[in-house]
């Protein structure tokens, strides 16, 4: 019992460890170097920054995460009912497989300042550019994962006349999960990616804004500031997802560690 | 079934899986299906499962056409690997079938009964990941048994087993099916095996696979160990294993029939 107890600190205690060197390396070059603040701060420099004016950063922090969240749920959905039609039919997957492809491969950079015409400055134009960006990883594992059904359990299923609806709920959907929470684990970041360029290129407030006013102030360590906040919300958003899918796909042999 | 053949297309030919097949199981009787891999075997099971409509020839399962039963839900089925639903415990496995067909007055009851019969209760909160070969072909013979089908197919169910556990699934099998009373149509390559359990030995050979011969087994019930070492299944065993065609050449026979899919 003692053993596994310190066996978790010791997990839990490397990375930050690693970190707080790497923190410390960064911290002592730039004093001995005498770094101009405007090309690299200290960390230190960039944690005043951020303690200066936490609810800036804050609002910024919720507003992107809103923004990549609504466009991730909005995406997932989108694609998972789509999946549906083209995992019935090979047809569907052949009509609708070109726009999607399209959709993946239009750089999302190209297609926001249309978005910003069509929807203004708010919410919605964020949300959509989010989600255009998360969609087809989304659509791809979906499809794949509605089709990976295992055909014994199918045929059994089958003998004992299970209805489609039954064989739909009970088997495709379970079966789908694990490319459905690989397809989140690509889009998470993506879509705070998505959220973040399109406050860049609208100027609506987030942490895209914040970075562009930091940028033409040449306020580095403020830049920086930005740059951790965004980190940060990666990873937690990464982690949970990692944690919901281990409690989710406890059966599957990939289930990941965080 | 009379006159069943079964062709499948393969590119743009067809070939033959069956070709005029007769074949009656009473009520209540276990068939043994043997014959040499790649012999139709398995295609045979699919088209009295109903899951495969046969290209000629007649098929009448439990007095019906051949998907009546299926849509009765009167059967029940068990494969090598039995496609378990990995993210369900045992029970829920079991429980599965009987939310299906709509048996779901004491169906936890029955649930248990079926594995106390097969000796997993202790296992019912575990998951399929969790156990082992053997294991696994329990809870799918409860799966395929609980909602009391008139039919049971298996299509080699004990093949993926080391011989230990084999040996003991044959036995455990027989006890089930002595207390369930379903009729049984059991596909294998191992002729002992179908020589113990079965009340009769139906024979497939050649390329398309065709009934040559079907053995009665006279064997008394319930059937023990020890009969292994009379001479009487020893006999028995020489029959059919005289009728298996020998020598048959798999390479003029095409990988490409869905025999080979296990």
């Amino acid at each position: 019992m003692n053993r596994q107890i310190r066996r978790k600190v010791i997990i839990i205690l490397t990375p930050v460890l690693a970190s707080a060197l790497l923190l410390a390396v960064w911290e002592t070059w730039v004093r001995v170097k005498d770094v101009k603040e405007y090309l690299l701060p200290t960390p230190s420099a960039v944690l005043t920054a951020l303690i200066d004016d936490p609810g800036r950063y804050a609002e910024g922090a919720r507003l992107s995460l809103q923004a990549a969240l609504g466009g991730l749920l909005l995406a997932s959905l989108g694609a998972f009912i789509l999946a549906v039609a083209m995992a019935h039919s090979r047809a569907l997957e052949r009509a609708l497989y070109p726009p999607a492809l399209a959709l993946k491969v239009t750089p999302v950079v190209a297609v926001a300042p249309l978005f910003t015409i069509w929807f203004g400055f708010g919410l919605a134009p964020k949300v959509l550019i989010a989600a255009m960006i998360t969609f087809f990883p989304m659509l791809v594992n979906s499809v794949v994962g509605l089709r990976s059904i295992d055909p014994r359990a199918h045929d059994f299923m089958r003998t004992i006349n299970a209805s489609p609806w039954q064989i739909f709920w009970r088997l495709r959907v379970p079966s789908s999960l694990p490319y459905v929470f690989a397809g989140l684990r690509i889009s998470v970041p993506l879509s705070l990616i998505g959220a973040v360029v399109a406050e860049f290129l609208s100027g609506s407030a987030g942490m895209g804004q914040i970075i562009l006013i930091a940028n033409g102030d040449f306020d580095t360590p403020a830049l920086f500031g930005a740059i951790f906040v965004l980190a940060a919300l990666g990873i937690v958003l990464t982690s949970s997802v990692a944690l919901v899918e281990r409690r989710v796909l406890f059966w599957h042999h990939s289930s990941v560690s965080l | 079934m009379r006159g069943l053949s079964h062709r499948y297309p393969v590119g743009n030919k067809t070939v033959a899986a069956l070709q005029g097949v007769n074949l009656t199981v009473n009520d209540g009787e276990f068939v043994a299906v043997v014959g040499p891999s790649g012999c139709g075997k398995t295609t045979l099971l699919s088209i009295i499962a109903g899951l495969l409509p046969p290209t000629d020839g007649q098929v009448s399962v439990l007095g019906g056409d051949t998907g009546s039963a299926r849509r009765s839900q009167e059967l029940g089925l068990v494969t090598q690997d039995p496609g378990l639903l990995p993210w369900l415990d045992v029970a829920s496995n079991v429980r599965l079938t009987l939310d299906i067909t709509g048996h779901v007055d004491a169906a936890d009851e029955r649930v248990n009964e079926l594995l106390e019969r097969v000796g997993i209760s202790h296992f019912a909160r575990y998951y399929p990941g969790q156990l082992s070969g053997g294991m696994r072909q329990r809870v799918a013979l409860a799966r395929a048994l609980v909602h009391h089908p008139r039919l049971l197919l298996m299509d080699e169910p004990f093949g993926a087993l080391d011989e230990i556990s084999r040996e003991e699934m044959r036995f455990e099998l027989l006890k089930v099916w002595e207390q369930e009373r379903t009729s049984v149509v059991f596909v294998t390559h191992s002729i002992r095996e179908a020589v113990l359990l079965a009340d009769r030995v139906v024979v497939i050979n050649g390329q398309p696979g065709r009934v040559t011969d079907v053995v009665e087994i006279d064997l008394e019930r319930p059937r023990s160990e020890s009969m292994e070492e009379g001479p009487r299944y020893q006999s028995l065993l020489a029959d059919v294993k005289g009728l298996l065609v020998s020598g048959n050449d798999p390479s003029d026979s095409l990988s490409a029939v869905p025999e080979d899919r296990t």
